[in-house]
């Protein structure tokens, strides 16, 4: 997968993690490089940009044993931009798997 | 590389950024070599699945217009505070409008450093205020001789119509041409005025050059 689309699928797959559960940033990287093959390193650049968008926040809860864990969360901004991220995925990928089966040809 | 090296190149590979942005991202890090930790994998490791400190940077650094001018103010993080010193135009109001609200991040003593960032508003309040200062002098210095010409219009035609009032002999007649004096003075001033405009737009066009000039020097990024 080149760069640039995988940044686009990043905020794609952030958001949609965080809309189920709040997580700290470990779990975030963590979890997608395991299904994407990505660098853990992306994915808090991407997640600064929609925290300075205003898509995501971030909390600090204290850790059992340890410094206090910095948990982000998906705010209604954010869940409006993973609807029209979702939408646009959708159609993307319905289009690309229509041009595959018929060759470009409708 | 361990923790500690990859911090280190991060953090050099970051200088563009603000100490307190810096420092933020660097706790992302932070954090996530301690995790790293708690699931048994070695720094080593940790730093390997992180990747390239110089490649995470630029991706920081791609965001950074967005930074600089101060990206949606939906979170307060966004905004960059620094007040620019200005000595010779910020007055109290100016100044006060500087010292704006302080964020979680920001580190107010590093005054001393170079301005970074400024928030679209504070530009915009800067600009205009450069602006009418400006304006204001030139209008001055190139429309005395408008003014003075307005005043004594105005006057004289003042003082008609209180003469008239005084010596009220043929009342109508002396009120009629006190009120014609009294255009008269405002006439003169209209003139005066879009003649002295003429002249203050000339000076302004320069001074708006000049002005340009410099505030993109004083905004950093030309």
């Amino acid at each position: 997968m080149s760069i640039q689309f995988k940044k686009g699928v990043l905020e794609l797959c952030i958001l949609s993690m965080l809309s189920r559960n709040d997580h700290y940033g470990y779990d975030v990287a963590f979890k997608l490089s395991q299904s994407i093959d990505l660098a853990d390193g992306s994915v808090y650049p991407v997640l600064r940009r929609l925290k300075q968008d205003g898509c995501v926040t971030s909390y600090l809860e204290e850790a059992s044993g340890g410094p206090p864990r910095k948990y982000y969360a998906i705010t209604k901004q954010g869940e409006e931009l993973l609807d029209d991220l979702t939408g646009e995925w959708r159609t993307l990928v319905g289009r690309v798997n229509g041009i595959i089966e018929n060759g470009g040809l409708e | 590389m361990n923790k500690n090296e990859f911090l280190f190149q991060l953090e050099g590979a970051l200088l563009r950024l603000s100490k307190s942005d810096r420092d933020d991202i660097l706790l992302d890090y932070e954090e996530h070599f301690r995790a790293g930790a708690e699931k048994g994998l070695s720094e080593e490791e940790v730093a390997a699945s992180l990747g390239e400190p110089a490649s995470i940077a630029a991706q920081y650094l791609e965001n950074l217009p967005a930074d600089a001018k101060g990206a949606p103010a939906q979170m307060p993080e966004s905004e960059e505070v620094t007040a620019i010193a200005l000595p010779e135009l910020t007055d109290g109001a100016a100044e006060t409008k500087h010292e704006a609200p302080v964020r979680e991040n920001v580190n107010s003593e590093n005054t001393a450093q170079p301005v970074q960032h400024i928030s679209g508003g504070r530009k915009f309040a800067n600009v205009v205020f450069w602006f009418g200062a400006v304006l204001t002098i030139i209008v001055l210095i190139y429309c005395w001789i408008a003014m003075l010409g307005c005043v004594i219009g105005f006057f004289a035609g003042a003082a008609a119509l209180v003469g008239c009032s005084f010596f009220f002999i043929a009342n109508n007649f002396a009120m009629f041409i006190g009120f014609i004096l009294i255009g008269a003075g405002l006439v003169c001033l209209g003139a005066m005025f879009i003649i002295a405009l003429k002249y203050a737009m000339r000076g302004l066009k320069k001074l708006i050059g000049v002005f340009k000039h410099v505030s993109n020097k004083i905004m950093g990024r030309a």
